[in-house]
């Protein structure tokens, strides 16, 4: 069976015996081994225990689940019990996960087949995946070039089809942008909605589960895996899930008919790219056609989103982090002659650069007399970015804008440049401080890189994105294309 | 001042714009950036001490617009659905044992994690 199929098709192929878990596993499983030196998207691998599964799963062991034989791939953030889960860092690359993340619990019970863990910046802080311990990923599209990050090597795997479909968070950016740059499908769903128990936490107030997948009907299915309450996850929402999957399956083909789509004025201001502008501009049209009612809306604070996000995320991490001492997991450096030693030394050498930086951001506007200047501040400019949308929200259905301002940058462009690497980041941090879902369609190229385009909805209305997404992407092709030498 | 690389002269008028609207530049020295790594507990070398000075400078230099906004009267947002702690039962659960979370120290002895001696 081809590894171009869709999810749905996939699993009803399974169920109906026309192909088996085991060698979907091992088609994909073949994939990886052929491409994965080149692009380096997974950090370790599971191909042992993923065929033992297959065949389990072909004797009937995930009989009457959802995506029973589905292989799968879980960013390197999920503990995986039995599994190294190192988070991209140096610090965690000893780390074996006691226990399941509730995502992976969730989607080994939903009957997937795991191939393996994917890279990724380290503790996801990056937006060119450049930051990981075990090297960046390259993008499949032009291998001189970056995923995004920090689920770079979800998007990366996807793209390249060494995996139908795999796991990501997105703290600022993390699942959309990584999905623009690669050219698959990425949603980010609302703060809540997706249980972060065994999610290795970067910035808590932020940080939300999602996946990467082809098409939206592809992520629909592994959403409707990973969604829903968890008692472990405090600020996972008691929240019924809807039929994610059963909607598109019903959904006629006047979804998008009198849908009011705003386009946030800001978004394509200057700074964006000509070319990106264009591509983004086709989309609409091309939502217009079908429909939709296009208007222009103002979101007046974006401008504070990037200030607002590099306090925020920095300070909840530098306190996140702060568990990382050398003592009961984890990186220990050599012979500490005291406890302080163990603990400077062992974090000195056990984090990377950026993540250092990140922490001492934190650290900083936390300390006593900057936290009202820095960390209170921006708890208030937060506020402002998610009255903007509330306010938006009262006059349109959904939001379209840009993912990035431009495709993907050369590896090595901005490593040396974090704030230029940070500003990369303004289109998607809004959505991810006021809590919102979002996606990343694939809309088209430009110079042989693909372009994503941004789609917001309201909280809780997940279904909304995938359901505008999926009309879309019955009427346009861009997301079927593969990457030269990935057919 | 800073040093930036933006994509296009539009990304660089964005940048401006984001980051002029203040009084001075924000310059660590490299006394406050090893305070910040003391509090952090992160050993760094002077090189990295210096380097850091830089680049947390930058950072900090971003950071400042905020600055700039009218916050008056809005109430800080510490969690993006404003709601409240949930209240769970007080009763005990199971989880992983001990020497499962032990299989994965650096250090232990007969149940405890070992660490260099603190109390001479």
């Amino acid at each position: 069976m081809s590894h171009d199929r869709s999810i749905r098709d996939m699993v009803a192929a399974v169920a109906a015996g026309k192909t088996s878990a085991a060698e979907l596993t091992t088609r994909y499983l073949d994939r990886i081994a052929a491409h994965d030196e080149t692009l380096n998207t997974l950090i370790s691998g599971c191909a042992d225990t993923a065929r033992e599964r297959a065949a389990a799963i072909d004797s009937g062991a995930a009989a009457d689940t959802p995506l029973a034989g589905l292989p799968i791939a879980h960013k390197d953030i999920f503990c995986m019990r039995g599994t190294r889960t190192s988070c991209g860092s140096r610090m965690l690359d000893n780390f074996v996960a006691p226990y399941d993340a509730t995502v992976v619990e969730r989607l080994a019970a939903a009957g997937t087949v795991t191939l393996g863990k994917t890279n990724m910046d380290e503790f996801a802080m990056g937006s060119s995946n450049e930051t990981s311990f075990y090297g960046p990923v390259r993008n499949p599209w032009n291998t001189d070039y970056v995923p995004g990050g920090s689920s770079g090597g979800s998007a990366a795997a996807v793209a390249a089809g060494l995996v139908p479909a795999a796991t990501g968070t997105d703290t600022g950016g993390s699942i959309r942008q990584p999905a623009a740059l690669c050219g698959v499908t990425g949603i980010k769903p609302t703060y809540g909605r997706v249980s972060r128990y065994g999610m290795i936490a970067f910035a808590s107030s932020l940080d939300q589960g999602g996946c990467f997948a082809r098409s939206a009907d592809d992520c629909a299915h592994v959403l409707q895996a990973m969604a829903g309450f968890d008692e472990r996850d405090s600020t996972c929402v008691e929240r019924e899930v809807p039929d994610y999957v059963g909607a598109l399956g019903d959904q006629g083909d006047d979804y998008l008919k009198g849908m009011r789509v705003g386009l946030p004025k800001e978004y394509f201001a200057e700074g964006l790219d000509d070319a990106s502008r264009q591509v983004i501009d086709a989309a609409i049209a091309e939502f217009e056609a079908r429909g939709a009612e296009i208007v222009e809306i103002t979101l007046p604070h974006t401008e504070l989103a990037v200030s607002t996000y590099y306090v925020l995320a920095p300070a909840e991490a530098s306190s996140n982090l702060a568990r990382f001492d050398g003592v009961r997991y984890g990186y220990r450096c050599e012979n500490p002659v005291d406890l302080e030693d163990l603990y400077t030394r062992s974090r000195g050498e056990g984090f990377g650069r950026e993540v250092q930086r990140r922490i001492m951001v934190g650290a900083y506007v936390l300390s006593a007399g900057y936290y009202d200047a820095y960390y209170l501040k921006a708890q208030k400019t937060r506020r402002l970015i998610a009255q903007d949308f509330t306010n938006a929200f009262e006059n349109v259905d959904l939001i379209a804008a840009p993912v990035t301002q431009a495709p993907a940058f050369k590896l090595g462009e901005k490593l040396d440049d974090p704030v230029s690497m940070y500003l990369n980041d303004v289109y998607t941090l809004p959505a991810s401080l006021a809590g919102l879902p979002g996606m990343s369609v694939p809309a088209g190229f430009v110079d042989g890189l693909p372009v994503g385009l941004q789609l917001l909805a309201p909280w809780f209305e997940e279904a909304r994105l995938l359901g505008a997404a999926h009309a879309y992407q019955q009427t346009t092709d861009w997301h079927t294309k593969r990457p030269a030498g990935f057919e | 001042m800073l040093v930036l690389r933006p994509r296009s002269a539009a990304g660089a008028a964005f940048f401006t714009r984001q980051c002029t609207a203040k009084a001075k530049p924000v310059s660590l020295t490299a006394d406050q950036v090893r305070n910040v790594a003391r509090l952090a507990r992160l050993g760094l070398d002077d090189d990295q001490i210096a380097e850091y000075a830089g680049e947390l400078s930058n950072i900090l230099d971003v950071v400042a617009s905020l600055e700039k906004a009218d916050t008056t009267d809005v109430e800080p947002m510490a969690h993006p659905l404003d709601l409240a702690a949930r209240l769970r039962a007080d009763r005990a659960v199971p989880v992983t044992d001990r020497d499962d979370f032990q299989a994965i120290a650096p250090a232990t002895a007969e149940g405890v994690y070992l660490v260099p001696k603190v109390i001479e």
